[in-house]
């Protein structure tokens, strides 16, 4: 059975070897470079994390909405195990997101946390994601897990526009996306940079992630069936 | 307020916990390889 899914695994470790340098000139771009905002002062650096976090996040959800809609399509293991992938880091990155939105909200809001609509959907987004890898992790038989996983996956996808609108959709503490050109153009350079370089770890976390359910799936076939 | 110790505090944990996945999923990528060949998982810790 083919398993590997269009030399992702090589693309990874592309991914990974580029983001190392592209992360160190990020960070130096946005701690040391970038000028501090003229209302929050330093603290505003958080967003070069918090951001890419975001962009990290949303890579990996929308390759796993596409590899559940594909699976349930085709019945390829193949992208299953990418969606697995793509649930996964999209739950580190959703994780990281919540973590450094809460550091910059206490100096900034004045609380670690408020039931502000992007901040509770995004919260029910990790909360259904989590739950995609609890009902895969209880469910013994492979072509099971894969179908409900990719239903809850698909489900959960469904939360990314509403956390992306709802900044526009509902009066909200979160203040909704800038435009470049309101800020700073050395804080836009250091915001890309470091979104390229989270979107490149991400890849490269996906891709390691994909190859060890390849392998996974490998090592089940082979207790199941020993002489193949 | 400078608030520097606000994003020392996100950059480290941001850190601390994509290092700690990344870790893990080595770790378990090395397991998996081992599975995959036939062999018992573990065996590398000893050899």
């Amino acid at each position: 059975m083919r398993t590997r899914w269009l030399g992702f695994e090589p693309l990874g470790r592309l991914a990974g070897f580029a983001a190392v340098p592209v992360l160190a000139v990020g960070l130096y771009l946005g701690l040391v470079w970038a000028p501090p905002d003229v209302m929050m002062g330093n603290v505003q650096r958080v967003m070069y994390v918090h951001v890419p976090s975001w962009i990290a996040m949303a890579l990996a959800y929308v390759t796993a909405f596409v590899c559940s809609v594909l699976y349930l399509a085709r019945r390829r293991e193949a992208v299953d195990h990418v969606a697995q992938a793509g649930v996964e880091v999209g739950v580190l990155f959703n994780t990281t997101g919540l973590i450094t939105g809460s550091i910059w909200g206490r100096p900034t809001w004045g609380v670690w946390w408020t039931w502000d609509p992007r901040l509770t959907t995004t919260a029910i987004m990790l909360i259904i994601f989590v739950g995609y890898l609890l009902v895969r992790a209880f469910l013994d038989d492979p072509d099971a897990r894969a179908r409900v996983g990719a239903l809850v996956a698909i489900m959960g996808s469904v939360t990314l526009p509403i956390v992306y609108f709802s900044v526009r959709w509902w009066r909200t503490l979160h203040q909704p996306q800038s435009s470049p050109s309101t800020v700073d153009a050395r804080m836009v350079v250091a915001l890309r940079v470091m979104m390229i370089a989270f979107t490149l770890i991400a890849i490269y976390l996906m891709s390691r992630r994909s190859e060890v359910a390849r392998l996974e799936a490998a090592a089940e076939r082979l207790q199941l069936e020993p002489g193949v | 307020m400078d608030n520097g110790g606000f994003v020392m505090a996100a950059y480290v944990i941001t850190a601390a916990l994509v290092g700690v996945y990344t870790w893990r999923l080595t770790r378990r990528l090395g397991h998996a390889r081992m599975a995959a060949n036939g062999k018992p998982q573990g065996l590398e810790d000893k050899l």
